[in-house]
C-alpha cells in the first residue's frame, strides 16, 4: 500500500513542514500490529488513545476521556469521553469505537503483541451504557490499569476508511516505501491551545527514511532537517557547538549483560555451574567500571546501570537501590567465596577449569562494540579471557531464542513504557522472554519464585503503596542476585533545529514528538531546503 | 547452434545459482527470527512463514516464479515483484548515469591521450589512485560532500573501464594498418577514427558489457551508504533479514543480469574466445 | 617505477615486523584517561576511542590485513588456477567452469561473510574469525582470476609453440605440465598481486558495513570505519594515514603486477 489518502494536493500544502526521518520502514501501518518503534511512530501520530503520559511531568493526563475513575476496588474503570469527538473524515468518535477497539486488541486468533498486558488483565467485559461512557470490567483488581490504554489507538468501528480514519493529530496522506512518509494535519483534533486554537500548529510532517546516521546528520546540518531524535553522543559532543543538542537525562533503556542459565544450554557444565553462581556474577558485575563506560562510551551521557526500573522512572525505582560501583574487593572476595584462585594470571575454578567464555553482541553498534571491548579488559585484569563475538542480529537472536548456544549476552533494552507492568514477560520465570532461562515450568531458584509473586502481587495490587512495596523488593532482588547486569542507562540525547519551537525533550519515548500537537516552525522552510 | 549452446547457459547459471542460494539461506543461522517481538511474550520466530524443509521452499518458490511471481517479502510483506517494481527505478536511474558518466570519462581519456599521452598516463594514474581505496570509502567521501548516488558509481566503474579502454587503445596504436593511416599523411583525428575507434569498436561493446557485472557489484555499497531506496540496498536489507523470498528474487535478477553480460562480453571479445 | 613500488613494499614490510619491537604498547591496552588523543611523544599517532595507542593497532592492523591478504589471495589463486586450466580445455568443461563463473560472481558475498561468521563456534579465538573473513573474500575472489587464467590458457592451447610441442609428441597432462601451466605462473603472480590489494579493499568495505575483522583486532579496514563520520577526517587528520598507506600499498602492488604481466586482462 504505496499512497494511502491524499486529502490535499501537495502543491497546496504550506511551508510549515517539519522534516525529519527514521532509520528504516515502519514495519506495519497497522495500528493494532505494531511491534517496532518507527510503525509507532507513524501510530502515534495519526492516533489518539484514552488517556496519555506527560512524557515531562510522568504523570498520566487526559486525552480522548476526559477523565476516569477506578471503582470495585480496582476491578472496573470507567472513562468518560469528550463530547464531539471526530475522526479526521468527520466519523464520529464514542464509545463503541472503544469497545471495539478492546475486543479487537484481545482477539485471540490475531493475538496482537500489544495486547499482552490486556490480556493479563482479564477483561471479564467492555460496557458502553452511554456514547461517551466505557466501563472496564476485570476479573481480579488491575494496578494501574488505565496505563495499559495510554498505548492502545482507538479506531472507528464505523468510518468507510476504517483503521485509516485518524483520531491523531494528523493524517498519513503518503507513503513511499523506502523513501518517506508524508503526514498533513487532522483539521478534525480535538485540542486546542490555551487561547482556543485548533491545534496541531504544523500543516505537515515529512519523514525520511534515511539508514545512514552520518548522511542524517550531515543533512540536519545544512538545515534539511528539524530533528535528529536518535543522537549518538559523539554526534552529540560535535552538535553541542551550535546549541541545538539538547540533553533530556537518563532514559528508561539498558545495556544489560546475562549469562546462560538455561539447562538445557549446549554450553560445558562447569561453564553453567560458573553463571548460576551467584557470587561469580557479583563478581563480575563489581569488576566492571561503570563509570569508564559512562565517560568513554557515551561521553558522560548516560548513567551507571541500576537495575530494571531505571532512576529515570521516578514513582516506581527503589532509592535503596543503586549502581554496583568498582569493587575489586567485593570482587576478590566473592571468586573467593565461590571457589575461584587465580593461578599464573589466569583465573581457575575448584575444579581447575580455566574461567574463559564467549560474550555475544549485535555487531554494527559502535557503542556496543566499544562497551564490548572494556569489559573485556576489566575482566583481563581478575584472569579472565573473554571472547567478544559479534553477529548480526538475526543470527544472535537464534542462539538467544532457539539454540541457547552461548555464554553471555551484550545487548540494549529499549524501556517504552514506564510502567513497570511492561516489563513482567521478561521478568516472569514463565515467559519466552525470561532472558537468562526461559520458559521454566517451575521457578528454578527462590529467588525468581520469589520475583514471580511479587510482580504478581504489584499487578493486582489494591494501593500504589503496596504496588511500591513490592517493586522496590524485586529491584532489591534483582539487585543482590544479579541475574541481569545493568551496565547504563544512556541519556536521551536529541539535536533540534532553532526553527522548531514548543519542544520539550523527553527521556521517555517519543522523545521529541510526544506533544507533535504544540510543535512550529518560527520561520518556514527555505526553497534551497526543500 | 554454438550460439544457442551459448545461451542455454543463462537458464543453467540461473537453476544452479537458486539452487545453492537456497542451500546457503535454508541453513543460515537466524533465519526467521523476527528482531521486533523479542521481549514478547511469544517467541521470536512465531510470525513468520513455515517451510518445512530447504526443498519445500525451493518447489513453492519454483512454483511462484512460474506465476510470475517471487512471493511475498517477510519483513516488509508485500509482494516481491512489487518490491522491485517499486525499487528498480531508483537503481536504473542511478546505474544508467553513473554508467554513461564513466564511459563518456573514458572515452574522453582515451581520446586526450592520442593527442597527449601525458593526459593518458595522468588518467591512469588517478585511476590506479581511485581503485586503491575501497570503493565504500571513496563513495561515502563523495555523497558526504553532496555528489549524487550515480557520481559514485561512476567513480567506482571508470578506474576499471579506463584501464582496459587506454589498454586496447595503447595495443592498436602500435599496429600496422595505424602507421600506414599516418604514413600516408592522416591527420590526428582521420587516424584515431578509422585507425583505432571504428576497429576497436566490437571490442569497446564487450567492455562495455564486461563492466555491468562490476556495476551491479557496486550497487550494493553504493546504494546501502547512500541510503538509496533502490535493489541494492533491498538486497543488503534482504540478507539482514534473512528474507528468503526476496533475497532469491533479487540474486536470480542479478545473476540474470550478470550472466547475459558475460555472454556478451565473450562473443564480442576476440580474448574470450 | 617498479623499484620504487618494491622499495616501498619492503620499507612498510620492515616497519611493519620491527615496528612492534619498538612500541611499549599492545593493539589492545586501554589508556581510558586519554582517548582521542592528538599525537604526542607517548602516542606517536594519538589514540582512538578507547585510549588504544594507534601507532601499535596501525603496525599490529598492517600484519593481519597483509597477512591474511596475502593467504587468502594465495588460495583463490590456487583455485584458480585449478578452475582456470580446466575450463581451458574444450567442450563440456569449458562451458561448465563458465557457469561456475557466473554462478560465483553473482552470489551476494556478503551473504556468505554473514552466515559463515554466524555458523563460527563462539570460541573460536579472534584471529580465526578474522582469518576465516579473508578466506571467505578469497573464496568468492577466485573467479575473476579464474577467467583470466582460463582465457590464457586457452589461448595458449592453440598457440603454435604448442602445436610444436604436440608435434614433437608432447601431449596429454604432460604437455600443460611442461608447456602451458609453467607459461601461466607469470599471470598466477600477476593475479596474486592484484586479487591481494581487492581483498583488503574488501574488508574495509566489510568494515564500514558492520562486517569487518572483530574487535579488539586491528586491521587498515577497521580503522577506515571511523572515517564514516564527515568531522573524523578534518578534526584528526592522522587518522587518515591508514587510509594513505593502504593506497599506497595497493599501487605498488598493482604496479609491481603491471611489472609481472604488460597485459592489462580484461577480466582481471
Amino acid at each position: 500500500m504505496k499512497h494511502l489518502l491524499l486529502l490535499l494536493p501537495a502543491a497546496l500544502l504550506s511551508a510549515a513542514e517539519l522534516r525529519l526521518s527514521m532509520r528504516s520502514d515502519p514495519r506495519t501501518l497497522e495500528p493494532l500490529a505494531v511491534t517496532d518503534q518507527n510503525s509507532d511512530t507513524v501510530r502515534y501520530l495519526t492516533t489518539a488513545r484514552l488517556v496519555r503520559r506527560h512524557r515531562i511531568t510522568q504523570k498520566l493526563e487526559p486525552e480522548l476521556a476526559e477523565k476516569w475513575e477506578v471503582r470495585d476496588q480496582g476491578r472496573t474503570l470507567v472513562f468518560r469521553l469528550r463530547a464531539g469527538l471526530r475522526y479526521a473524515d468527520g466519523t464520529p468518535a464514542d464509545s463503541q469505537d472503544v469497545k471495539t477497539t478492546i475486543n479487537r486488541l484481545l482477539d485471540t486468533v490475531k493475538a496482537y503483541p500489544m495486547a499482552e498486558g490486556l490480556r493479563a488483565a482479564g477483561i471479564a467485559a467492555v460496557e458502553t451504557p452511554s456514547p461517551l461512557e466505557v466501563r472496564i470490567r476485570t476479573n481480579e483488581p488491575v494496578a494501574g490499569l488505565e496505563s495499559f490504554f495510554e498505548e492502545v489507538p482507538i479506531l472507528s468501528s464505523r468510518s468507510p476508511l476504517k483503521d485509516n480514519a485518524a483520531l491523531g493529530p494528523f493524517i498519513l496522506a503518503e507513503y513511499k516505501r523506502g523513501s518517506f512518509l508524508r503526514f498533513q494535519r487532522n483539521p478534525n483534533y480535538f485540542r486546542k491551545d490555551s487561547t482556543g486554537r485548533p491545534l496541531p500548529r504544523l500543516d505537515a510532517i515529512r519523514v525520511d527514511i534515511q539508514a545512514n546516521p552520518e548522511l542524517e546528520r550531515t543533512r540536519f546540518e545544512k538545515g534539511e532537517l528539524h530533528i535528529l531524535s536518535a543522537l549518538d553522543p559523539e554526534s552529540f559532543t560535535a552538535l553541542q557547538k551550535s546549541g541545538q543538542a539538547q540533553d533530556a537525562g537518563p532514559t528508561l533503556d539498558g545495556e544489560i549483560l546475562w549469562f546462560n542459565q538455561f539447562p538445557g544450554a549446549p554450553i560445558p557444565e562447569h561453564r553453567k555451574r560458573w553463571f548460576r553462581s551467584r557470587e561469580f556474577r557479583r563478581a563480575i558485575s563489581a569488576a566492571l567500571h561503570r563509570d569508564d563506560l559512562v565517560r568513554v562510551v557515551y561521553s558522560g551521557r548516560a548513567v551507571p546501570g541500576v537495575g530494571p526500573i531505571a532512576p529515570s522512572a521516578r514513582e516506581w525505582s527503589s532509592p535503596k537501590v543503586r549502581a554496583q560501583p568498582f569493587d575489586p574487593k567485593e570482587t576478590a572476595a566473592n571468586l573467593a567465596k565461590a571457589g575461584f584462585i587465580q593461578r599464573g594470571g589466569q583465573l581457575h575454578d575448584a575444579e581447575g577449569n580455566a574461567v574463559t567464555f564467549s560474550l555475544l553482541t549485535n555487531s554494527n553498534n559502535r557503542q556496543r562494540m566499544r562497551m564490548a571491548a572494556m569489559i573485556q579488559q576489566d575482566l583481563e585484569k581478575i584472569g579472565i579471557r573473554l571472547q567478544v563475538v559479534a553477529l548480526d542480529m538475526p543470527a544472535l537472536l537464534e542462539r538467544m531464542t532457539r539454540s541457547s548456544n552461548y555464554d553471555a549476552i551484550l545487548l540494549g533494552m529499549v524501556g517504552i513504557d514506564l510502567d513497570p507492568n511492561d516489563q513482567m514477560n521478561i521478568w516472569l520465570s514463565s515467559s519466552g522472554s525470561h532472558a537468562w532461562n526461559p520458559s521454566q515450568k517451575q521457578p528454578a531458584t527462590p529467588w525468581e519464585a520469589e520475583i514471580d509473586q511479587l510482580l504478581k502481587a504489584q499487578f493486582h495490587a489494591t494501593s500504589p503503596a503496596k504496588r511500591k512495596q513490592a517493586l522496590h523488593r524485586f529491584q532489591e532482588i534483582v539487585a543482590a542476585e544479579v541475574p541481569v547486569l545493568y551496565l547504563v542507562h544512556p541519556n536521551a540525547l536529541a539535536a533540534v533545529s532553532r526553527q522548531l519551537t514548543g519542544v520539550r525533550l523527553s527521556s521517555l519515548l517519543p522523545r521529541v514528538l510526544w506533544n507533535v500537537e504544540e510543535l512550529d516552525l518560527a520561520a518556514p522552510l527555505t526553497a534551497a531546503s526543500q | 547452434m554454438h550460439l544457442a549452446l551459448r545461451f542455454l547457459r543463462l537458464p543453467i547459471t540461473l537453476a544452479i545459482t537458486f539452487l545453492v542460494l537456497t542451500a546457503l539461506l535454508w541453513n543460515a543461522p537466524g533465519r526467521d527470527m523476527d528482531e521486533a517481538r523479542w521481549g514478547q511474550t511469544q517467541t521470536a520466530a512465531s510470525a513468520l512463514p513455515k517451510w518445512s524443509s530447504g526443498l519445500d521452499f525451493a518447489a513453492w518458490y519454483a512454483g511462484e516464479l512460474l506465476h510470475g511471481r517471487g512471493g511475498t517479502s517477510i519483513q516488509f510483506n508485500v509482494p516481491v515483484m512489487e518490491l522491485i517494481a517499486e525499487r528498480a527505478p531508483v537503481t536504473a536511474g542511478h546505474a544508467w548515469r553513473g554508467f554513461l558518466a564513466a564511459w563518456l570519462a573514458t572515452l574522453l581519456a582515451g581520446s586526450l591521450s592520442y593527442f597527449w599521452p601525458a593526459a593518458g598516463r595522468a588518467a591512469l594514474g588517478a585511476g590506479s589512485l581511485l581503485r586503491s581505496l575501497p570503493a565504500a570509502f571513496v563513495v561515502l567521501a563523495l555523497v558526504l560532500a553532496g555528489a549524487p548516488a550515480w557520481i559514485g558509481l561512476a567513480v567506482v566503474l571508470w578506474p576499471k573501464a579506463s584501464s582496459y579502454w587506454l589498454t586496447l587503445l595503447s595495443q592498436s596504436g602500435g599496429r600496422n594498418h595505424v602507421l600506414a593511416l599516418i604514413a600516408q599523411g592522416a591527420g590526428p583525428w582521420r587516424t584515431q577514427w578509422h585507425g583505432i575507434w571504428r576497429p576497436c569498436a566490437r571490442q569497446l561493446a564487450g567492455l562495455l558489457a564486461v563492466t555491468v557485472p562490476l556495476l551491479l557489484g557496486a550497487l550494493i555499497p553504493v546504494e546501502v551508504l547512500c541510503d538509496e531506496p533502490g535493489l541494492g540496498q533491498l538486497a543488503w536489507k534482504a540478507v539482514a533479514g534473512r528474507d528468503l523470498p526476496l533475497l532469491t528474487t533479487i540474486t536470480l535478477l542479478f545473476t540474470a543480469v550478470t550472466s547475459t553480460a558475460s555472454l556478451l562480453a565473450e562473443s564480442l571479445l576476440p580474448e574470450a574466445q | 617505477m617498479n623499484r620504487a613500488a618494491a622499495g616501498l613494499l619492503i620499507a612498510l614490510g620492515l616497519l611493519l615486523i620491527l615496528g612492534p619491537l619498538v612500541t611499549p604498547y599492545t593493539y589492545a591496552a586501554q589508556d581510558r584517561d586519554h582517548i582521542l588523543a592528538s599525537p604526542d611523544a607517548d602516542h606517536w599517532l594519538g589514540t582512538d576511542a578507547l585510549g588504544r595507542d594507534n601507532f601499535a593497532r596501525f603496525l599490529y592492523g598492517g600484519r593481519l590485513s597483509l597477512t591474511m591478504a596475502a593467504a587468502a589471495s594465495l588460495a583463490a589463486c590456487a583455485v584458480a588456477a585449478a578452475v582456470g586450466t580446466a575450463g581451458a580445455l574444450p567442450g563440456a568443461s569449458h562451458a561448465a567452469t563458465a557457469v561456475l563463473f557466473d554462478v560465483m560472481l553473482s552470489m551476494p558475498w556478503f551473504l556468505l561473510v554473514f552466515i559463515v561468521r554466524a555458523l563460527l563456534p563462539l570460541d573460536a579465538p579472534p584471529l580465526t574469525t578474522a582469518a576465516i573473513t579473508f578466506a571467505v573474500l578469497g573464496f568468492t575472489g577466485w573467479a575473476h582470476g579464474g577467467r583470466v587464467l582460463r582465457d590464457a590458457a586457452a589461448g595458449m592451447a592453440g598457440s603454435p609453440w604448442v602445436r610444436q610441442a604436440r608435434a614433437t609428441g608432447s601431449g596429454g597432462a604432460a604437455l600443460w605440465r611442461r608447456h602451458i601451466i609453467p607459461n601461466l605462473l607469470p599471470l598466477l603472480l600477476t593475479q596474486f598481486l592484484l586479487l591481494l590489494p581487492m581483498l583488503m579493499l574488501t574488508e574495509a568495505t566489510l568494515g564500514m558495513l558492520g562486517l569487518g575483522i572483530p574487535e579488539p583486532l586491528p586491521s587498515w579496514g577497521g580503522s577506515l570505519a571511523e572515517l564514516v563520520r564527515p568531522d573524523t577526517a578534518t578534526q584528526r587528520p592522522w587518522t587518515l594515514i591508514p587510509a594513505l598507506l593502504l593506497a599506497l600499498t595497493s599501487i605498488s602492488l598493482r604496479q609491481l603486477a603491471g611489472g609481472t604481466d604488460k597485459r592489462e586482462a580484461v577480466f582481471g
